[in-house]
């Protein structure tokens, strides 16, 4: 039996490029550096793009022209890398993007940000235990169910017909 | 190629296909159901792995131009509010419902009778009453009985877990002495017919690796298999045929490898849903019908409704557990669902708690409306949020407009070169009314229950889950596709069973309806064999 749910094993790639990668993590800096009382790793430091599985091709190709762009404007600007651009230049290069490829900036938020909040290592920090929903499941408590006794009491609120 | 011919011929194994397809066993006739697209592996599910949030937004996404999937065809959304959803599988989109299970109500089925509006259905509450209750033991439904809002109906399985975000919920209804009550939800609580129960693995919206959702694959589908129908999966169906009298002879379609088939057939039934099925009608052109199969008057495509759902979330001081649970089932309200023509608008709408959400979707909710920067305020402004929201889905019950329609995309196709549907929406003027009132009524109970701070979208515009209305039921031939019993009026071996044949839509999820209609009109093609196509 073929499923088509096997999707996302054809799409692995390989990494993006140094250069690439480069621009991709000053990008992590400015969405998401370490808290200020250092408690939250920074993304940069978890290498979150190492492995792109689940990257679908078109987001991989969004990704690829949207660095390209950013590198492209800091030379022709400020006539250096955008790695080697101050941390507010880079925002600024990154702000006008966001008006002229929002589909990029939006792409990049949610690849980084959901790798982040997924990883092993985040997963604890904001009250969740690092496994999969799945076998082990979750527990909901089944609440107060004395809330519902006045409700019980209403007359029929649906109509005759 | 030609195949070996069948008597019956399901094009669609999703919710109502499968039930349809289960309940003609009984016949022994050689059923067959093509479906293009495949059975689902629930261990690859999202839920199994720590990156299933990101899946659910990619590869399970409910937009299925989106998603992209080989079985997957694209829908031209570009002149609606609203996007289509769906998910094209064995099991249909049952594998991506949330699986909240409510029944129309009686006056649902009688709308211009009630309220002067639209068109009463040549059928009523009563005549799917049963096939209501057999549905609910097919698919293994929750709930309680007892609801002042439906008529006395019993669920087989106790409900699903208030927990932290139903109980805060619960005290904000209460504290306004509106009506509230556990969902009936197609989510098996207990054990239940080989199937074991939920262990609230958090959104139900990208399959169920535990198999405790009723999704049509798990439920109706092994059943109807072992009871002797054939099931043919990667089987995409181009146009229904018709022979020199009008009549369905059969179907081409194009298996996973591209290669035509025509498939010979007695009776054709259509069960590809809203969207699907009008598509397929109207790409079936032939001389008898140059406009479209059964489509002489017109009517094919037309009417289509969305339900337009407004979204509002709240945010709470204390900790949540809405991340977890069956993330669409919890709690409903239908205190505002009978017609009250002093709120300015007829008919009415049913919130839906839907408790929490994930922590990606948390974080980039955030980030689109701003309550979350980039930057190192990034954590304090996601910790404030995550696990301290919770709200609801409103449904907004939609009116049958001819306007609003299923056409076909003059460029747009699928991978095997047939045209893809396009939308023609707008919502109509009592539904923006409607959806103004949901969101100022959701705002005043998430206040009532400690919410700190709101936000909403109406319309929202991923919601188009429920696709109905565009073949639709009636007893006037000019102004509808189907009889009182499904068949067509115009090709009478031709018959519909899915939310396309709705005549009005109600405010409620429609999966529950759309399969007690398929299962009704399965019984009453069993009792009418003889004289089937007089």
């Amino acid at each position: 039996m073929t499923n088509s749910n096997q999707i996302a094993d054809s799409e692995k790639t390989a990494a993006f490029n140094a250069t690439q990668m480069g621009v991709l993590n000053v990008l992590l800096d400015l969405l998401l550096p370490a808290s200020p009382d250092g408690r939250m790793p920074a993304a940069r430091s978890l290498d979150l793009f190492a492995d792109l599985k689940h990257l679908p091709l078109k987001d991989r190709t969004l990704f690829e022209s949207g660095l390209s762009e950013l590198e492209a404007r800091a030379r022709q600007d400020q006539g250096t890398g955008f790695a080697q651009l101050p941390i507010g230049e880079a925002q600024n290069l990154v702000d006008a993007l966001r008006l002229d490829s929002a589909t990029f900036i939006k792409t990049f938020m949610t690849q980084a940000v959901g790798r982040y909040l997924a990883h092993e290592v985040v997963m604890p920090l904001i009250g969740l235990e690092a496994r999969p929903h799945w076998p082990t499941g979750h527990t909901v408590k089944d609440g107060d169910w004395s809330l519902l006794n006045v409700v019980k009491l209403r007359p029929k609120i649906y109509r005759n017909v | 190629m030609t195949n070996d011919p069948v008597d019956v011929l399901i094009i669609g194994a999703g919710a109502s296909g499968a039930a349809f397809a289960w309940s003609m066993a009984d016949t022994r006739m050689r059923i067959l159901c093509l479906e293009q697209g495949d059975w689902m592996n629930p261990a690859q599910y999202p839920s199994t792995g720590l990156d299933g949030e990101l899946r659910q937004l990619s590869e399970f996404s409910f937009d299925p131009n989106v998603r992209n999937r080989p079985a997957d065809y694209p829908v031209n959304n570009t002149e609606s509010p609203i996007s289509i959803a769906n998910f094209n599988a064995v099991g249909g989109s049952t594998i991506l419902y949330a699986a909240h299970f409510p029944r129309f109500h009686p006056s649902d089925f009688k709308v211009m009778s009630c309220d002067g509006v639209a068109d009463d259905w040549p059928i009523d509450y009563q005549t799917l009453e049963p096939y209501f209750a057999l549905n609910d033991r097919m698919m293994g439904i929750s709930g309680l009985a007892g609801d002042p809002a439906y008529p006395a109906h019993e669920l087989p399985l106790p409900p699903v877990p208030l927990g932290a975000s139903g109980e805060t919920m619960a005290r904000g209804f209460n504290k306004l002495g509106w009506h509230w009550w556990p969902s009936d939800s197609a989510i098996i609580t207990r054990p239940y017919q080989g199937r074991d129960r939920c262990l609230n693995l958090g959104p139900c919206t990208s399959g169920c690796a535990q198999g405790a959702k009723g999704s049509t694959d798990i439920s109706y589908w092994p059943e109807a298999i072992r009871r002797g129908v054939k099931l043919r999966s990667r089987c995409r169906v181009r146009e229904v045929t018709v022979d020199a009298e009008g009549l369905a002879n059969g179907a081409i379609y194009y298996d996973a490898d591209g290669v035509e088939h025509f498939q010979p057939a007695e009776v054709v039934v259509l069960a590809c849903n809203g969207i699907g099925t009008p598509r397929l009608m109207l790409n079936s052109k032939s001389t008898r019908f140059p406009n479209g199969l059964a489509n002489n008057n017109d009517q094919v495509g037309r009417n289509l409704m969305l339900h337009p759902y407004a979204w509002v979330m709240g945010t709470f001081r204390e900790r949540l557990d809405g991340q977890f649970g069956p993330s669409g089932c919890c709690i409903w309200s239908q205190e505002f669902y009978e017609t009250d023509r002093s709120r300015g608008f007829v008919r009415g709408y049913t919130m839906e708690i839907v408790r929490g959400r994930g922590p990606l979707v948390t974080a980039i909710n955030g980030l689109g409306s701003g309550q979350i920067p980039w930057g190192a305020g990034f954590h304090q402004a996601f910790g404030q949020l995550f696990a301290h929201t919770t709200g609801m889905v409103v449904i907004c019950e939609d009116l049958p407009e001819p306007h609003n329609r299923v056409t076909l995309d003059e460029h747009l196709t699928d991978s095997n070169g047939i045209p893809a549907p396009k939308i023609n929406y707008t919502l109509s003027q009592n539904s923006l009314r409607m959806l103004d009132h949901a969101v100022a009524r959701s705002t005043e109970v998430l206040t009532a229950a400690g919410a700190i701070s709101m936000q909403s979208e109406a319309p929202w515009k991923a919601a188009g889950w429920h696709n109905m209305g565009t073949a639709r039921m009636g007893t006037d031939p000019a102004k509808s596709v189907v009889n009182e019993w499904g068949r067509a009026h115009e090709v009478h071996n031709l018959f519909i069973i899915d939310g396309s044949i709705f005549t009005t839509s109600a405010g409620v999820n429609p999966t529950s309806t759309i399969q007690a209609l398929a299962l009704y009109i399965a019984d009453s093609m069993k009792e009418r064999l003889a004289n089937l196509f007089d």
